[in-house]
């Protein structure tokens, strides 16, 4: 098939613009952006691969300056040869019929949030398990993570040659939208992280009319605790860390972070005591706060209280713990959403009434109680709600991602 | 005592349990007002379990944030009694602040204002000197809080000059006619600080440098607001701005002063040992970030501003996104009663607020 005219020019420049310095490479082959590969697809979960993976995996383990940065950490668990196993059992894709061959579709050109240190790394990682080449470009705000994470895959090329020529990681300011051009039309899968805005920009950018597309919008997240179960465990102070993990530790700012708190049963005024006073204690001791999140907080709850009905504000000893009692849910609720330890509530008779707020920006509801209580509601066909997990597990990746399974969408179906 | 009676009292004259108790009753009236009057405020009241029966002291009443104003339209009497719509200077993008009043507290501002201000300057009317550009009050996209400051001071000058072209150079012609003609007379100078030091004392000093001529304003008085967010950045503190002046015009009176749109008139001004002071008609608390509760004397919080004007809108406390100190009360060196504190700047991350500060956002981007 012959390329476009347009095409063809793009690439020029992209490669103009490579030699002028604007785009910069941290990692890989810088090949990848020059041109279309051939040959560029595997199988899913190749050998070469997976013991790449395990060689990053062990080399980010042992690394010294790696143990100051616990998502490196968790990453470095999460390629692990057993957790990749665990994935593709749990979340790859199925081959019962021997007469269908999965490949990698070929190119997959990752955009990375830019608030988000390690997520670029995860990315790559579910384009490099599911057989492709990849083009990764990295948050354009520089992290410390980035660059242990970077020279660590970087010095793969000794002994992982083929494997370290199948990546490219790459900054460039985010308004050269040259380059965005030229490295959407050379890919066959997109995957855009992180906001409707940079997905919005990223799209003003053509792709090859075969290129599929992954997004990732804005998306919020709630949590669902049965006041039942709560006050019947054992490991109180457990879950108020867990929560703790889930929220202050990105500032609430991840679109897994709860944003809403909503309580069900029948010990709900004592399992709200109980829960917020183990969090405030864990709060006081490790949250820090500027005063801009302060007075943020302050002035989100006194629009909340102004414009809805019968609110209620809580704070705890300070203002890092501030709750916001609500009469009602409705379809409005999610916009009143705060971050640094701002938690909207509600008491709930049935978790069925979650349907008001379940459209689909809804993302991840994680829950302290029985999880199949919430079967009807996810079965009852609402646009939202795209994972279910338990407390302290918001943040665990997975290869179904955002209701999409990544194996499935990162790679193409042979039939014969 | 009602608000006239209140203004009738000289601004810094009365000590701390005197105007505690003056102001705690004339906030509670205007609290009760507000909440019964403003839908909004009211709400925000029941949510936050305020409740007026219980605020003994200036620290208990209620205080809402200052970006409120942007987000709502917060009004405590009927949309026809509005005659006049005050919005705060923002760069494009920005939301601003919009303060509804009626003719009311529009003349009480006014009144205040002079009240205040006339502590400072005497009660004669000076030739004033305007040290911004003309058409700042005539173009109605720049008409802001600094046309409004340049407005709300005029009052207090007669044969009003303004000492800057609408390209910000300096209009040295006008300058030095204008002193010709006031030799030997007292003068007003007015104008926001950024402007006063990129386009006036910055050329000043070059004209110095290169001619060796000044000009002569030994004879004047300068109050000048707008904030000190853009010369913190040069590095340029009270003391050397103040030096610098001195320098190049031999100006020997400086105040600066802090103001904002949600509380008009209520303006804190700089006294002749450098401190702002807070007059009878407003107050304020500085508050901890993390507990907002207040602060001892030197140490640093957000600044809560108390006035006793707002009646047809809910401003009466207000939190800023402002940081300062209380440095002292009753007991500043120049005799002026009442609360002195010092202001450390916005906090970080906020929006760029204030008059002139709109402009020192423009200029550096350019």
């Amino acid at each position: 098939m012959r390329r476009s005219g347009g095409a063809v020019i793009l690439m020029q420049q992209s490669l103009n613009r490579i030699e002028m310095g604007q785009l910069k490479v941290l990692a890989g082959n810088r090949e990848l952006c020059l041109d279309r590969q051939k040959k560029g697809a595997k199988k899913p979960f190749d050998e070469t691969v997976l013991d790449w993976m395990e060689h990053v995996s062990k080399t980010l383990l042992h690394l010294p300056e790696a143990k100051q940065y616990p998502d490196v950490l968790t990453f470095a668990f999460f390629i692990r040869r057993a957790s990749m196993e665990e994935q593709r059992k749990k979340y790859g894709v199925s081959q019962e019929d021997p007469h269908q061959i999965l490949m990698g579709r070929g190119l997959v050109f990752h955009i990375a949030p830019s608030n988000v240190a390690v997520n670029f790394a995860y990315s790559l990682i579910a384009g490099m398990a599911a057989g492709n080449q990849n083009i990764v470009r990295l948050p354009s705000k520089e992290f410390p993570q980035v660059d242990v994470i970077c020279r660590v895959l970087e010095e793969t090329r000794e002994c992982y040659p083929d494997i370290w020529s199948r990546f490219c990681l790459v900054r460039y300011p985010s308004e050269e939208k040259e380059i965005t051009d030229a490295l959407s039309m050379l890919c066959d899968v997109r995957m855009i992280w992180g906001g409707n805005e940079t997905v919005a920009k990223i799209r003003e950018s053509g792709i090859r009319p075969r290129a599929a597309e992954i997004t990732f919008a804005d998306r919020d997240s709630i949590c669902v605790i049965d006041s039942d179960y709560y006050c019947s465990l054992d490991r109180k102070d457990q879950i108020a860390k867990d929560f703790y993990n889930d929220t202050y530790l990105s500032d609430q700012n991840a679109c897994t972070s709860p944003r809403l708190v909503v309580w069900m049963g029948s010990r709900i005024n004592e399992a709200k005591e109980e829960f917020w006073a183990r969090l405030s204690g864990l709060v006081e001791k490790q949250y820090e706060m500027m005063p801009v999140q302060s007075m943020d907080k302050w002035s989100r709850a006194c629009l909340l209280a102004a414009k809805e009905e019968n609110v209620t504000v809580q704070r705890g000893t300070d203002n890092r713990l501030m709750r916001l009692e609500l009469s009602e849910l409705t379809e409005n609720t999610m916009n009143y959403k705060g971050n640094s330890g701002y938690f909207m509530e509600y008491s709930c008779k049935d978790v069925e009434e979650l349907a008001v707020i379940s459209d689909e920006v809804l993302q991840t509801v994680s829950y302290i109680g029985n999880r199949e209580c919430f079967l009807p509601l996810l079965e009852s066909g609402i646009s939202g709600i795209d994972r279910l997990v338990p407390v302290g597990k918001t943040m665990d990746f997975s290869f179904v991602w955002d209701g999409y399974r990544l194996m499935e969408r990162l790679t193409r179906t042979i039939l014969w | 005592m009602t608000v006239e009676e209140i203004l009738n009292v000289p601004p810094f004259s009365l000590g701390r349990e005197e105007k505690q108790n003056i102001l705690l009753d004339r906030l509670l009236e205007l609290t009760r007002y507000h909440q019964e009057h403003c839908l909004e405020y009211g709400k925000i009241m029941k949510a936050f379990g305020w409740d007026t029966e219980r605020m003994n002291r200036l620290e208990d009443l209620p205080y809402i944030p200052v970006r409120l104003f942007k987000e709502l339209e917060l009004k405590s009497v009927p949309p026809e009694e509005i005659f006049k719509t005050l919005t705060s200077s923002g760069t494009t993008g920005q939301q601003v602040s919009k303060i509804y009043l009626n003719r009311r507290n529009a003349s009480l501002q006014q009144k205040t204002l002079v009240k205040i201000v006339t502590e400072f300057t005497g009660h004669q009317r000076m030739p004033m000197l305007i040290i911004d550009c003309p058409s700042v009050i005539k173009n109605r996209q720049m008409f802001s809080a600094r046309g409004a400051g340049i407005l709300g001071f005029s009052i207090f000058g007669a044969d009003k000059t303004y000492a800057l072209n609408d390209d910000m150079s300096l209009n040295l012609p006008e300058i030095k006619s204008f002193l010709e003609k006031h030799y030997g007379e007292d003068i007003l100078l007015f104008g926001f600080t950024f402007m006063i030091w990129q386009h006036f004392y910055k050329e000043l000093k070059r004209m110095k440098e290169e001619t060796g001529k000044t000009l002569d304003l030994s004879r004047g008085i300068l109050i000048h607001g707008g904030g000190w967010k853009k010369l913190q950045k040069e590095a340029v503190s009270q003391e050397e701005f103040r030096k610098c002046l001195m320098d190049v015009c031999g100006l020997p009176k400086v105040h600066d002063y802090y103001g904002m749109v949600e509380q008009t008139g209520c303006v804190y001004m700089q006294c002749e040992y450098g401190h702002l002071h807070a007059s009878l008609f407003s107050d304020v608390i500085i508050r901890n970030p993390m507990t907002f509760q207040p602060c001892q004397p030197g140490e640093k919080g957000l600044i809560q501003v108390l006035s006793i004007l707002p009646e047809s809108y809910p401003g009466h406390s207000i939190l800023t996104e402002d940081e300062g100190v209380l440095l002292g009360e009753d007991d500043c060196p120049c005799g002026r009663k009442g609360k002195y504190f010092h202001i450390s700047g916005r906090i970080k991350n906020a929006e760029i607020r204030g008059c002139s500060d709109t402009y020192a956002a423009k200029f550096e981007s350019n």
